[in-house]
């Protein structure tokens, strides 16, 4: 694993833990060498009591076992990742591209990065296609797709040999086109909105192989030819056309009317409008007498020609007839609508070729060796057959369906003649070891594509005096470096690959002298060219300050520089990489879940070696008595810890294993499951989990957790061996500590006033009295270090320790508890308060120190109030027999070891709140996603349109469903379109409210509207419509109103909560940051200066009028629209989750130009089958690229990832309930050990053994409970809250329950099996025999 | 003679550690009559404190028979001798015993919960124990808070706040330094004295002997004099008998 971010390598970690272990061992062994008796002594222990033994070493394994758990997890993600990645690349390890591609691949990448796609076309040289015209396609056919000649592909292939710096880290290279396509299996039925037709040559099977799933290898050249001689023709006519200065559009014009003559107006030419009879295979002849042409004998056809290479032109000229002639009966109009019914009108059918297909292409399509499929060339389907399933289908074949052609097959289709799009390159190595020579040959691959002809006017500019001048200036600064997320390839991807690589600044110390030198010499040498093809190098050219002409020139050239781009983002170790830190971000989030596992596993550590000592203290007064020293004790706990330590360790490690082996199998199945959710066809998910540990990890774990324990033992054998000799060996308790030592006096400082006057500095020296976290922090320092100055005060008043001790730390605890657990906005509402609870800036820190503080605050006060709640417990259950002096001991003891019984409650505390937060988010999560009316408006299936829509864009849904002969119109009741822009927008009608904000509104057509108003009610009104339904007409007619959600307008209290959950305002102004933006002009202007409210009412008021005004920029001219706010929405749940409304209309007003769908809505008849209607949409409009997503389905489907990856996050937490459990267990046994003599005394005086077995489990029910109290009540308490802050949008007018039965079957459950833990120990207990006890001393 | 409210015959009681046997009675008579304040003397391991633990059920006896107010020990199941220990019987043992973990009036009152007197009684019960013993003020005070004395006289407190029958001491002053042991000799012959409890006090210090109403004198596990004039035999030497 060699997965990394930005803290070194795993091998480095590796290293560095092991030497921390190896020199934690060594210092063991040389200590023991020196004194072996210690040595000897503490190992004795270890066989004293094997039970014992066995129950500490199981206890010391938690932190390994969460560890490895951890790493395993995030081992397994990235080795599967890595080998989908590598089982699609094959031996391609880079890809080269025209700059296009480049573009194109930016696109895709923007659009990750939810960039607005329809912006970053229109930047690229795609952007007139998007009105998907016709003259649009044909005006870039006619340019032809970008790429480069096949000659020059050679000159590179050659060079590339030549060169032995490149030959060195190249070993194969091939010619390819890709392309996109929507592809459909006529044989299944099935269709993909996106895949990619990869059109390569013998080149590629023969450098990078090509094998078909079933083993056998195939070749490219095995592959028969389609129509693509049919495409030549047709690009052949406009060229022809063309070169005749007859205008292109014309000719097309001519020849799609000429196809709609044929196609669709056969009875106005008197020819049979019935379709033909298919004709055997065997006619000889070919009637072409529908096309006024007569009939011809296929005999005079060389027949070859026929089967292998359909050729219109040898074909009309065969027939005697203009080849163009017979063209017009199969012109692009007629492809795109019905060929095969043109073609069967003259008894042909088209020839269809052979193609190879991916097995992801393969799944999704359900499609067999055999199937024909469609391959759409723009809005053209075009018919293949699929010859096999194969393996290696190039970088794309491990994120889309993909079909694989011959490249001269593509070159026609796509009307590339002796071009291609791009080149595939395998580095030197195999599959695997390839990916390391990526950078270098990455940097040869540059220099290879550099154009010569700007190369050399970019080496003439660049020697101009200038120019050098600046060059040689700029070299000789401090360490010139070029600031990666400014250079040109800022994209996601390369975001992460650059964090990934620890930094995004790349130093040029080391290649700026050599640029200088070469450019003040003569010519352009090999290290010039691969100096200037590198993109750092070039943006640090781009920021010298040179004049602007020199500048643009610059610009200019730099523009034109590559004649072929890396296309860094497919280069199989940049996806590997960002495959490997998804897999450490995945153990990063495990291991931060599992943080408080593993310091509820450090508590239990400490805890263990701390009864250890309790149970040794005498012997360990008379080993001191007898003359040993703290360092012998703490050699001898040490010795004995490090022998539990390195066999619970790798016990951890087995442990481990097995959890995360059965976490990955949990994981599958909750992909599989979502697969089955997005696709009945998919029987599994098309991401196959594969178990792996890296060795690395392994070692890391086991170091880790030998080091984790090996610390914790050392410091706790140091805190035991501090021992008052003569209390030890009496066993009588620690005389109070001497408050005389300078040690102490220097603790006291710190926790006392030093901590309050760091409150006070907080508070003064910050913005602490207007942030509330750092409020919170300040208020408890001050709290907690005055209170502990008043204890170290009450020193020396007569008052006893006992007394002392419980007023400091009940006031403590009880500060803790109403400082952070609180709702002071809602207790306190409009006083300044509110800002305790919740806080915008430092949520996440609020977050982490609310729980330990909740927790810490509540044992403080029962620890404390031992006496007071002894005493209430008597008075409540004195009546009920001999329970009561049960009770009495079962409370007693426990507080009576407050330090030990408070670790145990912390680590119940803690890892309880953990689980039960997950529980309350789960259920919150569930509540937010499940479906209901109001968030679909009634609708089910939701449309959307994809890369590939533009061809052939649906503007009217619901109409061409209507016009479909073949489709059940009586199963769609609605059919609404909204769209959902981006524009600037302000309330313009009363005061400060003068900013401009961006905001996404919705824009509704009426359709949409008619159905919406059956769901949606308002809350408010404007005065002049009597009812909503009045509302709801003013807004189907007109473009100058609008409706709003209650989002955008206050409470009375100024607030902007809404429904039941948290009431606090700063939770909506986060979850309406996601949607909104921010302020243009003002960051401070609104109330809250962050987000687009209403002002001038509230929700209690009647609804003012109240003016919108929209700012769009449309073709350079800034235009306005205004539109009324008529109604507010009574909830905020919308389909669209848009705080503003409107009819597309007076969108169109805005922009002044018609406005079209985003997605289309349909509702289906009630018992219709919802997935079958989303299918047959689907299929009917595969051709625009439409996606259907049944409303529903996408919800479950959502709900099961999201439920099944939190519960695994839950599973995961609930590991660390194991160390409550197995501590519990601990104290228990000990406490047999311990109080041998008192039960016998007890069992003298009357107590009979089940009221000690009793007494014991009481005792640990006391620990277990009020652990688990806490955490229940801290969990629900922090759960509530983080749905308040990041949920509040989505939740807000929903029920949010708690989910009473899962925390309550989690209390029960942690309860059980922590009481199964002490029954043991407590039936030991009860069987102690009296007498026996008694003498026992 | 009225009916001895303790009687015990031919006793036997033997210890199994591996291979060895020690005999630690050997056919122990003994009757104590109610009321009577009897030290149990003699030499470390003579046995003393296994049939202090037999005669009070607090360990079993191979042979033999124990009557304790007229009802036979060996009949009794151990919840029920542990409910008649609880109601009838104190104990004071050497090293006190006294929960560490709850203050000398909780300790007092323990038994007395376990008789199910009501806690509020209880408490003013333990209170009054505690005056007996001259420990008003300690009332509140946990074990650790107490001297090894005061320790002590909450150990008797604890013994007789129940209005035992019997009381079992074990070496009560054997930790104590002599004054401490004095004050605590007069308070268990006060109390005797004054609310007529049976006392059985195991003992090595033969100033308790001789304040105690008679000696029983034991050796290698068999009684040697009974304290009231009928002399066994003259003291053998000492054996490896466990005490």
């Amino acid at each position: 694993m060699t997965s990394q971010i930005g803290l070194g390598t795993a091998q480095q970690w590796m290293t560095v833990l092991l030497v921390l272990v190896g020199l934690a061992l060594l210092y063991v062994v040389l200590m023991g060498l020196r004194r072996r008796i210690i040595s000897k002594m503490g190992m004795r222990n270890i066989t004293r009591r094997p039970g014992q033994t066995a129950m500490i070493v199981l206890g010391l394994t938690l932190s390994t076992v969460i560890i490895i758990s951890a790493l395993s997890i995030g081992d397994t993600l990235t080795f599967s990742v890595r080998r989908h990645v590598v089982e699609a690349y094959g031996e391609i390890d880079q890809v080269l591209s025209p700059p296009l591609l480049s573009t194109l691949a930016r696109f895709a990448t923007d659009t990750i990065e939810g960039g607005d796609p329809t912006a970053a076309l229109a930047d690229s040289e795609l952007g007139g296609l998007l009105e998907g015209d016709l003259l649009s396609i044909i005006g870039l056919l006619q340019e032809g797709l970008p790429g480069i000649s096949e000659e020059r592909y050679a000159q590179f292939r050659d060079e590339a040999r030549a060169d032995p710096a490149t030959a060195a880290v190249i070993d194969g290279l091939a010619p390819s086109i890709a392309f996109p396509t929507i592809i459909r299996d006529r044989n299944s039925g099935q269709g993909v909105p996106l895949g990619f037709i990869v059109a390569v040559n013998n080149e590629y099977d023969e450098q990078f192989g090509l094998t078909a799933v079933t083993g056998e290898p195939v070749q490219m050249d095995d592959l028969r030819t389609g129509v693509g001689n049919i495409f030549v023709q047709a690009n052949n006519l406009f060229g022809l056309a063309e070169s005749a200065g007859i205008d292109v559009e014309s000719v097309a014009a001519g020849v799609a009317a000429a196809g709609a003559l044929i196609t669709q107006g056969q009875d106005a030419l008197g020819q049979d409008a019935q379709p033909i009879e298919p004709q055997a295979e065997s006619t000889e002849t070919l009637d072409l007498s529908a096309l006024g042409l007569g009939t011809v004998d296929l005999g005079t056809l060389d027949s070859a020609e026929l089967t292998d290479n359909f050729d219109l032109a040898a074909v009309g000229d065969a027939l005697g007839i203009d080849p163009a002639a017979v063209l017009s009966a199969i012109n692009l109009n007629t492809l795109g609508i019905e060929i095969d019914r043109v073609l069967e009108a003259v008894g042909l059918e088209l020839r269809q070729g052979d193609v190879y297909l991916n097995r992801l292409g393969a799944e999704k399509l359900n499609a067999q060796p055999g199937d024909v499929l469609d391959i759409f060339i723009g809005p053209i389907p075009v018919p293949f057959r699929v010859r096999a399933i194969v393996e290696q289908s190039g970088p794309l074949g491990a994120l889309a369906p993909v079909v694989m052609l011959r490249l001269d097959e593509a070159q026609k289709l796509l009307f590339m003649p002796g071009r291609v799009n791009n080149v595939l390159v395998s580095n030197t190595g195999d599959e695997y070891t390839g990916m390391e020579n990526t950078a270098d040959a990455a940097r040869q691959l540059r220099a290879l594509s550099l154009n010569e002809v700007a190369l050399t006017e970019l080496v003439a500019l660049l020697r101009e005096s200038d120019a050098l001048a600046a060059i040689q200036t700029g070299a000789t600064d401090t360490a010139p470096s070029v600031d990666e997320s400014t250079s040109d390839s800022e994209d996601f991807v390369n975001f992460l690959a650059s964090f990934s690589a620890g930094g995004s600044s790349v130093d040029l110390t080391d290649r700026t002298p050599v640029l200088v030198r070469e450019l003040e010499g003569t010519g352009i040498s090999q290290d010039l060219r691969v100096l200037l093809a590198q993109p750092d190098m070039q943006s640090w050219l781009r920021g010298l300050p040179l004049s602007r002409e020199t500048g643009e020139q610059l610009d200019e050239i730099l523009g034109r520089i590559s004649d072929l781009e890396v296309l860094d983002v497919l280069s199989k170790s940049t996806v590997v990489e960002v495959a490997g830190i998804g897999g450490t971000v995945f153990t990063m989030v495990f291991t931060i879940f599992g943080v408080f596992s593993i310091l509820a596993g450090v508590l239990l550590i400490f805890l263990i070696f701390v009864m250890l000592a309790a149970e040794r203290r005498s012997e360990m007064g008379m080993a001191r008595a007898v003359g040993m020293r703290r360092g012998h004790l703490v050699q001898m706990f040490v010795t004995e810890g490090v022998i539990y330590d390195l066999v619970a360790a790798a016990l951890g490690i087995l442990l481990g294993l097995f959890i995360s082996y059965a976490m990955i199998g949990f994981l599958g199945g909750i992909f599989n499951t979502a697969a089955r959710q997005i696709s009945s066809e998919l029987t599994s998910s098309l991401f196959t989990f594969r178990f792996h540990v890296a060795p690395t990890s392994v070692v890391i774990a086991y170091a880790l957790g030998v080091l984790f324990t090996f610390v914790v033992v050392t410091l706790s054998s140091w805190q035991v061996s501090r021992l008052n000799i003569v209390s030890a060996i009496r066993d009588i308790p620690e005389p109070e500590g001497g408050g005389r030592g300078i040690g102490t006096l220097i603790r006291r400082l710190i926790t006392g006033p030093l901590a309050a006057a760091l409150g006070l500095g907080i508070y003064f020296g910050t913005a602490g009295g207007k942030n509330g976290t750092l409020l919170l922090i300040s208020l408890t320092l001050v709290m907690v270090g005055g209170m502990l100055s008043l204890g170290w005060a009450l020193t020396t008043t007569s008052l006893r320790t006992e007394q002392r001790r419980r007023l400091v730390y009940s006031v403590i605890g009880l500060g803790l508890v109403l400082l952070w657990g609180l709702p002071w906005a809602t207790l306190l509402p409009g006083t300044g308060f509110g800002i305790l609870e919740q806080d915008a800036q430092l949520t996440v820190i609020s977050f982490v120190l609310k729980a330990p503080a909740l927790i810490l605050g509540g044992i403080l006060i029962i620890m404390f109030s031992a006496d007071i709640l002894l005493q209430a417990v008597s008075r409540i259950l004195g009546g009920i027999g001999k329970l009561a002096p049960v009770l009495k001991t079962a409370i007693a003891y426990p507080l009576s070891s407050r330090f030990r019984t408070g670790m145990a409650m912390v680590m119940f505390a803690m890892i309880i709140s953990t689980v039960v937060l997950m529980s309350v988010v789960i259920q919150a999560t569930e509540s937010a996603i499940t479906p209901d009316a109001r968030s679909s408006a009634g609708f089910d299936i939701k449309t959307s349109f994809g890369l590939l829509s533009f061809f052939d864009r649906v503007t009217d849904l619901g109409g061409e469903l209507d016009r479909m002969e073949d489709f059940s119109q009586e199963v769609v009741t609605a059919v609404g379109g909204i769209l959902t822009p981006i524009v600037d927008i302000r309330q313009v009608d009363s005061g400060p409210t003068g900013s401009w904000y961006f905001l996404e509104v919705t824009g509704m057509d009426e359709d949409f509207m008619a159905q919406a108003r059956e769901i949606y009610t308002f809350q408010q009104r404007s005065q002049e419509f009597e009812n909503d339904a009045a509302v709801w007409q003013a807004l189907m007619e007109r473009d100058d109103v609008a409706i709003v959600t209650p989002l955008l307008v206050a409470n009375p209290d100024g607030s902007y909560a809404f429904g039941g959950g948290a009431d606090n305002d700063i939770a909506v102004t986060l979850g309406e940051l996601a949607e909104q933006g921010s302020p243009q002009d003002e960051p401070q202007a609104a109330l809250d200066g962050i987000s687009f409210h209403l002002t001038g009412f509230t929700r209690e008021d009647d609804l003012p009028e109240v003016w919108l005004e929209l700012r769009d920029e449309v073709g350079g001219q800034i235009r306005f629209h205004r539109v009324q706010v008529i109604g507010v929405l009574s909830d905020i749940s919308t389909v669209s989750f848009n705080s503003v409304h409107l009819n597309s209309r007076a969108l169109a007003a805005l922009t002044g130009r018609d406005v079209k769908p985003d997605n289309f809505y349909i509702k289906v008849a009630d018992g219709a089958d919802v997935r079958g209607v989303a299918r047959e949409v689907e299929r009917a409009f595969l051709s625009s690229a439409l996606d259907a997503s049944v409303i529903a389905d996408s919800f479950a489907q959502s709900q099961t990832l999201t439920r099944g990856i939190l519960q695994l996050f839950q599973g995961f937490m609930a590991l660390g309930l194991l160390v409550g459990i197995a501590a519990l267990g601990v104290i228990s046994s000990r406490m047999v050990v311990e109080r041998r003599q008192q039960v016998g005394m007890l069992r003298a005086i009357g107590y009979q053994p089940g009221m000690v077995a009793l007494s014991f489990v009481l005792e640990s029910s006391f620990i277990a409970l009020v652990g688990i109290g806490l955490g229940t009540v801290t969990g629900i308490l922090l759960g509530q809250a983080m749905i308040g802050q990041f949920f509040n949008v989505l939740t807000a007018g929903r029920t949010l329950a708690v989910p009473w039965t899962q925390i309550g079957i989690i209390v029960l459950g942690a309860y059980l099996f922590s009481l199964l833990a002490t029954i043991l120990p407590a039936i030991q207990a009860s069987r102690i025999y009296p007498a026996e006890a008694l003498r026992y001393e | 003679m009225t009916h001895p409210i303790i009687q015990a015959q031919n006793i036997h009681k033997t210890f199994r550690k591996g291979q060895i046997e020690v005999h630690a009675l050997r056919g122990v008579d003994l009757t104590i009559a109610p009321g009577e304040m009897v030290a149990v003397m003699g030499p470390s391991g003579c046995g003393k404190t296994t049939l202090l633990n037999c005669l009070s059920g607090l360990d079993s006896f191979d042979e033999g028979e124990v009557h304790i107010e007229g009802t036979s020990l060996a009949q009794m199941s151990d919840r029920v001798r542990t409910d008649y220990r609880a109601r009838r019987m104190g104990f004071v043992f050497q090293t006190f015993n006294l929960l560490p973990v709850i203050n000398a009036a909780e300790n007092v009152e323990l038994p007395l919960l376990l008789s199910d007197v009501k806690p509020r009684e209880a408490r003013l019960r333990a209170l009054e124990g505690l005056a007996a013993v001259g420990l008003s003020d300690r009332a509140n005070h946990r074990p650790a808070e107490l001297s090894g004395g005061e320790r002590q006289r909450v150990a008797i407190a604890r013994a007789l706040a129940n209005q035992p029958a019997i009381v079992w001491a074990d070496e009560p002053t054997g930790n104590l330094d002599s004054q401490s042991a004095d004050d605590i000799l007069a308070i268990m012959r006060k109390l005797n004295q004054e609310q007529g409890q049976t006392l059985v006090i195991v003992t090595h210090d033969r100033n308790i002997g001789d304040q105690c109403d008679r000696i029983v004198s034991m050796r290698d596990g068999q009684i040697i004099d009974r304290g009231n004039g009928s002399d066994l035999g003259a003291p053998q030497p000492q054996t490896a008998a466990q005490e």
